[in-house]
């Protein structure tokens, strides 16, 4: 098997560093090759996933490489979620710079994705896991705004940071388990040097997937990186990769600790709720869906955090439906900006009219985040509260956490109709546009679709990809049988039939156009009402007024508050520097003087 | 129970949420009418006003994404009754769906949702205004409204099926005789209050200052279909409210217990200022919400 999961590394490898070298713009011959790497390896994948799904192997590993049901079910992820990009790009780059740079980086980072979650020797994962870091810093520098070089570096000094951690963070692991792979550890989570070691290959983890403290390179890279790059890292690769290290650390390699699990739920529930409200008063597009790119984390925390079975499915369900959808609204995004030439909210609007086809997959998508029944994220969150539902049981204080997640769901309805009304709906502030081309629109419609089928038939995804997963770990086959919706679902597929019958007998009727009514005035454009507006109310209540003055002197950005304490020493250790070459010469005599006086003086 | 059955059951059941609750509705009208000095209408006033709405013309403003703006009465509606038949399946023929209330919470804000997006499609200003508030008031009162669903879990020994709830207040009394059960009815019904956006909380609609808000541009059936919505949510919501706190709904005494709700809510929305949304949010984020809060620390007591 080594030799089969070195070749689907090798191919998207190479592959990509001759991407990297093909410069010339003709033959679309990057796009070419791309597009055919990323379907031979989404083929690979369903291979792999079909053909172990046959044998029932639970596990199956080497020294080099770990294949159990969670790493097949990445892979099949990653080359999914590669296969859509490239098949967007290919629409959305058309005829930007560097694009050799763009479609090499994409597969070098699938490569190295697909190497991180296989590998069992923690050497491997070290290595491909700084890879990734690298390749993410190099496709956010392909944007053209000016902030780009900035906050690219933001972002590499934040994931690269957490990569030192991580290698930290695997020291311990080899000193405590005597052991170089992954299947062979498991560690009782109570020493301090087991605590110190999970902490530190946790924040790696939270550091990619954007917890809260550690989220802030998300936001920033939001309105500088190119679109399908942001669709790749934050919305989908890193979400899946930073879940499965989090996965693996909390459920594998150490074992279940309780005062553990309290910390880990409160930054769960914390990132939920700030992103959520820092997401509500943004008033550019990609940076308020970034800010949903680091909430959404929150729930699957929380939901394997719980460590019950249900929970686990549910984190893991809303890591696949979370990189779906969130997938599908950058990908909304990108169209909208690349067909008015402008991602402000302020400037935007009614452009449901012009581009249907966009309006009507970035709302599935929306409906999907806002977990409104029957779309997938409301069965994934659904699972979530289940989990944390039984495991309150065990510890009270996990009601914080249920009302939390729950309310934050409210809150992400409220910031999606404020896109949706102010970007689709609301009135048209610019002049007509054309809906984007076909490649860019397949990719969306068909996730969106995928959003709507993996909620009405649920237990498809779930039975397929997530059971095999808490099957090897729990041995539990019967939970699905305390987990069934399905009246319910029933209930709301009858009703949709009978709206779609009842829609019909009406368009039968005569409907008339008349101008709106505005209380009999004419309407001036200073009269209407921007949404990006709505949420001012919210903004300025006492509750969340602090809050949101914290935000704005960018007291929750650990990077720049690490950066202001390493300046504040620095100015200090500056003031030593005065230049003066009398000052120096005084210091190294003293010095010398010193040195003398301890080793021969006394 | 077959398809064919469920089909059959659900759409009886929504024929009886729609007349009852529009018959609850025309009571309503008397007696706001009877405290304030007036004859009022007959009770039958609201079936009238919908059959004719449903023969009248349906305008459409220039502006408006016509899509949306027709879909999202429907989905509203359909909503609402999706939500009532799960009540009433739980309740009459004791299906247990797990985690049916969670269902239920998340279904129940789909027809804010649905005014929402109609009113923001229709492209009127004075729609807008609404849809900003109607989403504002459901992040408000959802708050304290979640956290109140959250201990009836808690209390009903951590199951989420409406059945399971029920059976064990057969058990154990009814929640509302507890401390945490009493205030968690207290906060659930304010919540309600705000669900059904009745007056002290009809900032959204507020005909006075933008003329009906949300719904300023529906017509003909369109807006019978949200009319319709509401009554059927002023059936759900107190049958709700009873199924988590006054141990369901069994013969005349649950009819009584739907009454006291009734006359609760009716006397409020008639005695009671419309607030401004500021202070909705306050009330609900403050004091409400601190209450619920309070109340799980009286969960073993």
């Amino acid at each position: 098997m080594d030799n089969i999961i070195t070749f689907f590394i090798a191919v998207p490898f190479i592959a990509g560093l001759l991407c990297l070298f093909i410069k010339r713009p003709a033959f679309y011959l990057k796009e070419a090759i791309s597009l055919l790497i990323s379907i031979g390896m989404f083929v690979f994948a369903i291979g792999l996933f079909g053909f172990s799904l046959a044998i029932k192997t639970s596990g199956y590993a080497t020294e080099l490489f770990w294949i159990d049901s969670l790493s097949k079910f990445m892979f099949l992820c990653i080359t999914f979620f590669t296969l859509a990009i490239i098949v967007y790009s290919i629409g959305f780059m058309k005829k930007a710079p560097k694009l050799n740079q763009f479609y090499g980086y994409i597969l070098l980072t699938m490569s190295a994705s697909i190497g991180a979650v296989f590998s069992n020797n923690i050497i491997l994962f070290i290595v491909f896991w700084g890879f990734l870091a690298i390749m993410l810093y190099l496709l956010i520098g392909l944007g053209e705004h000016p902030d780009t070089a900035e906050f690219a570096k933001k972002s590499l000094i934040m994931v690269g940071g957490s990569d030192s951690l991580l290698i930290l963070g695997s020291v311990i692991l080899i000193f405590l388990s005597k052991s170089f792979f992954f299947s062979e550890m498991k560690i009782p989570l109570f020493s301090t040097t087991a605590i110190l070691g999970f902490f530190c290959l946790l924040s790696a983890a939270f550091v990619k997937a954007g917890v809260f403290p550690v989220h802030t390179w998300i936001p920033d890279i939001a309105e500088s990186a190119p679109v399908p790059a942001l669709a790749f890292f934050p919305a989908s690769l890193d979400k899946l990769l930073g879940i499965y290290l989090f996965a693996r650390i909390y459920l594998d390699i150490f074992m279940f600790n309780p005062d553990i699990q309290i910390i880990i739920c409160f930054f769960g529930s914390l990132t939920i709720i700030i992103a959520v409200l820092m997401a509500l008063n943004q008033h550019n597009m990609k940076k308020l869906l970034s800010y949903h790119a680091v909430s959404q984390v929150g729930y699957m925390v929380l939901g394997i955090a719980s460590a019950t079975p249900i929970g686990i499915i549910g984190g893991l369900f809303h890591m696949l439906n979370n990189a779906l959808y969130k997938t599908g609204l950058f990908f909304g995004a990108g169209s909208v900006e690349k067909q008015t030439k402008t991602d402000h909210m302020d400037k935007l609007g009614g452009l449901a009219k012009y581009m249907p086809v966009t309006f009507f997959s970035f709302l599935f998508a929306a409906l999907a985040i806002s977990g409104v029944p029957p779309f997938n994220g409301f069965f994934s969150k659904w699972f979530i509260y289940q989990g944390l539902i039984t495991e309150a049981k065990n510890n009270p204080s996990f009601v914080l956490w249920i009302v939390a997640a729950m309310f934050g769901s409210a809150l992400t309805l409220a910031s999606f109709l404020k896109i949706i009304h102010s970007v689709f709906l609301g009135h048209s502030k610019q002049e007509k546009v054309k809906d984007s081309s076909l490649w860019m629109l397949v990719p969306m419609v068909v996730i969106s679709i995928i959003c709507l089928l993996f909620g009405v038939l649920w237990w498809i995804p779930v039975r397929t990809f997530l059971l095999p997963i808490i099957h090897t770990r729990l041995g539990i086959m019967t939970i699905l049988g305390g987990i069934s919706l399905n009246l319910g679902i029933m209930l709301i597929i009858i009703a949709l039939i009978i709206g779609l019958i009842l829609y019909l007998f009406m368009t039968g009727k005569t409907f008339r156009k008349v101008p709106s009514f505005i209380g009999g005035e004419q309407v001036n454009p200073d009269m209407e009402m921007s949404g990006t507006e709505f949420y001012r109310t919210i903004e300025e209540t006492d509750f969340f007024a602090p809050l949101y003055r914290f935000a704005k002197k960018k007291y929750f950005d650990i990077y720049d508050i690490v950066k202001s304490i390493i300046e504040y020493f620095g100015n200090i250790l500056k003031k030593v520097q005065s230049g003066v070459l009398n000052t120096y010469i005084t210091w190294i005599l003293f010095g010398v003087i010193v040195l003398f006086l301890l080793f021969f003086g006394v | 129970m077959n398809l064919l059955n469920i089909i059959l059951l659900f759409i009886g059941w929504s024929v009886f949420l729609v007349v009852a609750g529009l018959f609850v509705l025309g009571i309503e009208r008397k007696i706001a009418a009877r405290l304030q000095w007036r004859v009022g209408p007959p009770i039958w006033q609201n079936f009238t006003d919908v059959i004719k709405l449903s023969g009248k013309e349906i305008l459409i403003p220039e502006k408006a994404n016509k899509l949306v703006f027709i879909i999202a009465p429907f989905a509203a509606f359909l909503s609402a009754l999706v939500s009532g038949v799960i009540i009433i399946l739980s309740l009459l023929y004791g299906k247990i769906m797990p985690g049916d209330l969670i269902l239920l919470i998340y279904l129940l804000t789909v027809p804010s949702l649905c005014l929402f997006l109609g009113a923001s499609a229709s492209g009127n200003i004075l729609a807008s205004v609404g849809a900003s508030r109607e989403i504002k008031l459901v992040l408000a009162y959802e708050l304290p409204f979640i956290a109140a669903m959250i201990l009836v879990i808690f209390k009903s020994g951590f199951s989420t099926s409406l059945y399971n709830i029920i059976k064990i207040q057969k058990e154990t009394g009814i929640n509302f005789l507890s401390v945490a059960g009493f205030l968690g009815f207290f906060i659930a019904f304010l919540g309600i209050i705000g669900k059904l956006g009745i007056v002290p909380f009809d900032i959204a609609e507020a005909e006075t200052e933008i003329a009906g808000g949300v719904l300023v541009e529906y017509s003909g059936m369109l807006l019978g279909f949200y009319k319709m919505t509401r009554a059927i949510l002023f059936i759900v919501l107190p049958v709700l409210l009873m199924v988590c706190f006054l141990g369901g709904f069994n013969g005349w005494v649950g009819l009584l217990k739907y009454i006291v709700i009734f006359v609760l809510l009716v006397l409020i929305k008639n005695t009671n200022p419309r607030v401004r949304i500021d202070q909705a949010l306050r009330f609900y984020w403050g004091f409400t919400t601190i209450i619920i809060f309070i109340s799980f620390l009286f969960l073993r007591v």
